[in-house]
């Protein structure tokens, strides 16, 4: 009972603060594709939308080819994970995983029975008895999960649903949240501003920029191939440099502060191209040589900030490296871990003066 | 040094303020409640002659023969505002504590305008405004609502508005749960302590209510505050006593239950009561 | 594109105006229209009539009397209410004691009190063969303070009792609200005990004391059960209006006297609201 749901040119705006700017998007039955973006890029607005919680000022959106503007929340079928979980306080944890049930007026046998296997699957078996306020930060998001999954929603929307847990908690609380999804194979959207967590949670990846679609596309290819240079720096910083690559045999090679550097696949002309510090390493010796600007200690490696020309970058080296500003050191480049934008910076569709005109 | 001693001193003087307000309050309270037990002489209180009522076993059986129909009139009027309040305020507190719009801010004043308004005034008007209305109690009915109202309308808003009842609304929503049940489910239960408090407001103010009550209500509707009027300007002190207990016995225990449920509520009910 | 009227409101979840509009139906009939009344029969329909009704209240020796009896005693009262229990009531809002609840509960009581009983209280008390005038005859030889009750020292007294719960609680609540970090902090900054009353409390408190003002002094204006039982000489208006009312059958005369104190009430209230919104933006 997973919908394919599609939005199509979505706007919505706060009085005349545009929030939603004709976004459109697919997501695949059973799938998970996650919604990621700088905080007041629109998520929790566009998932809101979904839900029926909020009215979209223009724009369709559909489930399964049905229109579901008229259609209240109460009755979309869509389970929702809050960010703060909004656990019903008065009722107990069996009766909040019930609750959509009993309004649907399920039978008590029906019931008892799914509230049963959602305990037994988000372990809370011991804790039906209790109320939201006397568990944890873990249990009520598994409560959370379990009442929006209760009634087999067609869509499953989770906003931050790892944003209020203890850091140290998130790792197996993550894991848990794939499991059951999974197990549940409905259509999820969930809303991340944790770019690890949107690349690591979704099959898809939608980034949302001042409400906008930046870019989507499977984990990789934002990671990898980003559009824009907002997308690569958003999934992984570093800095941008602008190069002349010519044609070489079969090739292109291109002139950096770096040195010579092999790009497949990319075009002669001017590149812009983004070096992130993983594309980077240190060597003892060989390299080009650099100058070194500032060194942090992380712990496990050392953050070293550099020039090379006059180009600046960033690369991690070992913990132990002793190097003071001003140090030359050695550094070699990846050409495979760089990352070649598209030559125009396609602006972002559908902007927002435009979408007001429309 | 000179601070500590100073606070101190303020404090002694605080304390020994708050012992002289209890005092004001308590001594009258006491001596009535003894004088309605007691033979009121031993309180050096009445020269008068014992009252017919010496043929009753006490003095509160001979203030239930006279004024019996009054005290459960009053019961039965007081029950009837507070389940008018709960039907009227409930959805009331509910809209306003979530809307903003004009409508809700005009009702929002309309219905603490009454508090700044004499209870004789609004009586001299329902009069003038329902002439026929006054026989049935119906505009005593609804003097008592426009005063208790109020109340209960702030007290289950108080509750309403702390924590985030607009999202669990909306957790309820999203799960299937339309308005009705919304209301029922959700937005009750956890308003409750506030309509409880509300309840408690309403059943005191109408309890004690005498300012719309003594020009509203004809002989076959005056209530139990008319009646000890009466007792005041007719009887001798012992009934007049009794008859003061028995108002307190039921106005007592909704203010010490309103305390216990919600102090910040019961301040609120000294702020514009 | 989907077109949408303006029907569906920005948040589709939350209540409509359907869940206000019964108890606005009922403040329409049973405030608006009766206050709407009050008006027609002062007026019979001319507004000239209207000014002569009102001003007669004021021409009149006698309504005169009465309305200013009751300005001053409600001003009065409720000034005196304010300062005697604003201590205690710091003492209620601050500190733990044994038997707070207790002292709260007792000092709540007259709340469910109407003027009636507040006035036979007084008559108990402070009458002619009252319980204080008993027992000072018993202890000093002399019955000190009998009938004071009936004179204005008495009423001053009973109006003052009606409006102690009003007063101490309201003022707890605005003391429970104070920060007693503002205290601590002026502490700091070398700011005396006088100086930290006067500069940050008092400021502070100034809505509450305000508003406190303004409600003690409403319900002591429209209250007339004590004067009732208790004046012989001294009367209030809210009397006046009901014997114009009832003995007479003078619906003009009564209403006029209705909207004056009405009309008194709601100034004061709203002046207390205007001068506490400004003392707030003032301390921002």
């Amino acid at each position: 009972m997973s919908a394919r749901v599609q939005v199509r040119r979505l706007s919505k705006a706060y009085g005349s603060r545009p929030a939603l700017a004709r976004v459109s998007l697919t997501l695949e039955p059973a799938t998970t594709t996650t919604l990621v973006g700088a905080s007041g890029s629109g998520k929790t607005t566009l998932l809101r939308c979904l839900a029926g919680l909020l009215v979209p000022d223009s724009g369709e959106i559909l489930f399964d080819g049905r229109d579901v503007a008229a259609v209240p929340a109460e009755r979309r079928g869509v389970g929702v994970v809050f960010q703060s979980y909004a656990l019903f306080p008065h009722l107990t944890v069996a009766d909040n995983l019930a609750f959509g049930l009993d309004v649907r007026k399920t039978s008590a046998s029906d019931r008892a029975r799914r509230v049963a296997e959602l305990a037994d699957e988000l372990g809370l078996e011991r804790l039906l008895d209790r109320r939201p306020g006397e568990i944890s930060g873990g249990e009520r998001q598994r409560v959370a999960l379990g009442r929006a999954l209760a009634y087999r929603p067609v869509l499953l929307l989770l906003d931050e649903p790892l944003a209020a847990l203890d850091p140290n908690l998130a790792d197996s609380v993550r894991e848990a949240l794939v499991r059951a999804i999974t197990a549940e194979r409905t259509t999820v959207l969930l809303v991340t501003h944790d770019r690890s967590d949107a690349l690591r949670l979704g099959d898809r990846v939608v980034l949302l920029r001042a409400g906008e679609v930046e870019q989507e596309g499977t984990p990789r290819d934002l990671y990898r191939q980003p559009k824009t240079e907002y997308a690569a720096n958003f999934f992984g910083a570093g800095a941008l440099w602008e190069v002349e690559a010519r044609a070489e045999g079969s090739g292109v090679v291109a002139e950096t502060p770096l040195g010579r550097v092999a790009l497949p696949g990319a075009r002669p002309g001017r590149l812009r191209v983004i070096v992130r510090p993983e594309a980077l390493s240190v060597r003892p010796s060989g390299g080009t040589t650099v100058t070194v600007r500032g060194v942090s200690y992380e712990g496990d490696r050392s953050r070293i900030v550099f020039t090379a020309g006059s180009r600046e970058a960033v690369v991690y080296g070992p913990a132990g490296l002793e190097a003071a500003p001003g140090d030359r050191i050695g550094v070699t480049v990846d050409p495979r871990l760089l990352v070649v934008l598209p030559e125009e910076e396609t602006a972002p569709s559908g902007s927002v003066s435009r979408s007001q005109s429309a | 040094m000179r601070s500590a001693s100073w606070e101190r001193l303020r404090s002694a003087a605080a304390a020994a303020l708050l012992l002289l307000l209890l005092a004001v309050v308590a001594a009258p309270l006491a001596v009535v409640v003894a004088g309605s037990v007691l033979d009121p002489r031993l309180l050096g209180l009445t020269s008068e002659t014992w009252e017919a009522g010496s043929r009753h076993s006490t003095w509160f059986s001979y203030v239930l023969s006279l004024y019996g129909r009054h005290l459960a009139r009053s019961a039965a009027l007081a029950l009837c505002v507070v389940a008018l309040a709960f039907l009227l305020g409930a959805p009331a507190a509910y809209g306003l504590s979530r809307r903003r719009d004009a409508f809700a801010r005009t009702v929002a004043v309309l219905l603490d305008a009454p508090l700044a308004v004499p209870g004789l005034a609004v009586a001299i008007g329902l009069l003038l405004a329902y002439p026929r209305a006054r026989a049935s109690g119906a505009t005593l009915a609804a003097g008592h609502l426009v005063y208790a109202l109020p109340f209960f309308v702030r007290a289950a808003g108080n509750a309403l508005s702390g924590g985030n009842v607009p999202e669990l609304e909306e957790a309820a929503a999203v799960s299937g749960a339309g308005r009705w049940q919304r209301f029922t489910r959700i937005v009750l239960p956890l308003a409750r302590p506030g309509i409880l408090a509300g309840a408690l407001m309403a059943f005191t103010i109408s309890w004690g209510e005498f300012n719309v009550s003594f020009l509203l209500s004809t002989p076959t509707t005056s209530t139990f505050p008319s009646a000890l009027y009466l007792t005041y300007t007719t009887n001798s002190f012992p009934v007049a006593a009794a008859a003061t207990t028995l108002f307190l016995a039921a106005a007592v225990p909704a203010l010490a239950l309103l305390q216990r449920i919600a102090s910040p509520e019961a301040a609120r009910f000294g702020e514009a009561a | 594109m989907i077109s949408r009227g303006g029907k569906r409101a920005d948040d589709p979840i939350g209540p409509t105006a359907a869940w206000i509009a019964p108890a606005a139906l009922f403040l329409l009939l049973a405030f608006v229209a009766p206050f709407a009344a009050l008006l027609r029969a002062a007026s019979h329909g001319d507004p000239g009539a209207f000014l002569r009704e009102l001003g007669g209240v004021w021409t009149h020796p006698h309504t005169r009397r009465a309305l200013g009896n009751g300005l001053a005693l409600s001003a009065g009262v409720s000034a005196a209410a304010i300062l005697l229990c604003l201590p205690p009531a710091r003492l209620l809002a601050r500190s733990r004691f044994r038997g707070r609840g207790a002292a709260r509960l007792l000092l709540s009581i007259p709340l469910a009190f109407s003027g009636v009983i507040v006035g036979f209280l007084a008559v108990v008390m402070l009458g002619r063969v009252g319980f204080v005038p008993a027992v000072a005859q018993a202890l000093f030889g002399r019955p000190l303070g009998a009938g004071l009750a009936y004179a204005l020292p008495g009423l001053f007294l009973a109006y003052l009792f009606f409006e102690i719960p009003r007063a101490v609680l309201a003022l707890e609540a605005a003391f429970a609200r104070l920060d007693a970090e503002l205290d601590a902090a002026a502490r700091t900054l070398g700011a005396g005990p006088v100086q930290r009353f006067a500069r940050v409390t008092l400021p502070a408190l100034r809505p509450a004391l305000l508003a406190t003002f303004a409600t003690t002094f409403s319900v002591s204006l429209g209250s007339y059960g004590a004067a009732l039982i208790l004046s012989r000489r001294f009367s209030v208006l809210p009397v006046e209006a009901y014997q114009e009312f009832t003995a007479f059958g003078n619906d003009a005369g009564a209403s006029a006297m209705a909207i004056w104190l009405a009309g008194i009430s709601i100034l004061v209230s709203v002046a207390a609201r205007r001068a506490s919104r400004t003392a707030t933006e003032e301390t921002r």
